[in-house]
């Protein structure tokens, strides 16, 4: 699934290994999330966009768009 | 709303435990008067359990050491015991089959197959009422 999270992670000057650490997850999830390999599910998703204070919809593109 | 948290220590014991099994199987060929035999697939589980150790840096042994267990590796455990599971089931259906028309008595992978079949019914059974 399209997502900005490398975006959003790059702005805050975070590392993958940071932002894994904040959200309990490995660095490999946060990478595979911002290589589109992996869609996280609905509370990880959550906690993502709480982490960069937006909602789903902003961090995560279903349809596609950017 | 929680996300699974990285357990480092969680499986630390898978290789210790695929080591043990190396004393079962030597046991167990002993006790058929195969030492020899008994020797090569103990050593087998050594051996894997070495590499399990020694993995290192490599991504796919630390998922099967769990030492990045969060919902990413769980659902990629999942996904591979599944694969895992089919491989073995369609191994089972070809050797009742060949075993069966070699005239001889399949009983044996025909149990197995049943075990396979009734546990996957009782799983999904259980699961469809919980979910």
């Amino acid at each position: 699934m399209k997502n900005d999270v490398r975006e959003l992670r790059g702005e805050r000057g975070l590392s993958q290994a940071e932002l894994a650490g904040a959200l309990n997850v490995s660095r490999q999830t946060i990478n595979a999330i911002e290589t589109e390999r992996y869609t996280p599910s609905l509370p990880l998703a959550f906690a993502l966009a709480r982490y960069f204070g937006k909602s789903i919809e902003e961090v995560f593109h279903a349809d596609g768009s950017a | 709303m929680q996300t699974a948290a990285p357990s480092p220590q969680s499986r630390r014991w898978i290789p210790a435990l695929v080591a043990a099994l190396a004393i079962p199987t030597f046991i167990a060929f002993w006790i058929g008067g195969n030492l020899r035999a008994g020797l090569i697939w103990g050593s087998l589980s050594i051996v894997f359990a070495i590499v399990l150790v020694l993995g290192g840096r490599s991504d796919t042994i630390r998922l099967l050491r769990g030492e990045d267990d969060d919902e990413r590796a769980f659902a990629l455990e999942t996904q591979a015991t599944t694969l895992t599971a089919v491989v073995l089931i369609v191994a089972l259906a070809a050797l009742f089959l060949v075993t069966a028309a070699r005239g001889e008595n399949p009983l044996v992978y025909g149990l197995l197959l049943l075990l396979a079949e009734t546990t996957h019914l009782g799983a999904l059974a259980v699961l469809n009422r919980r979910s």
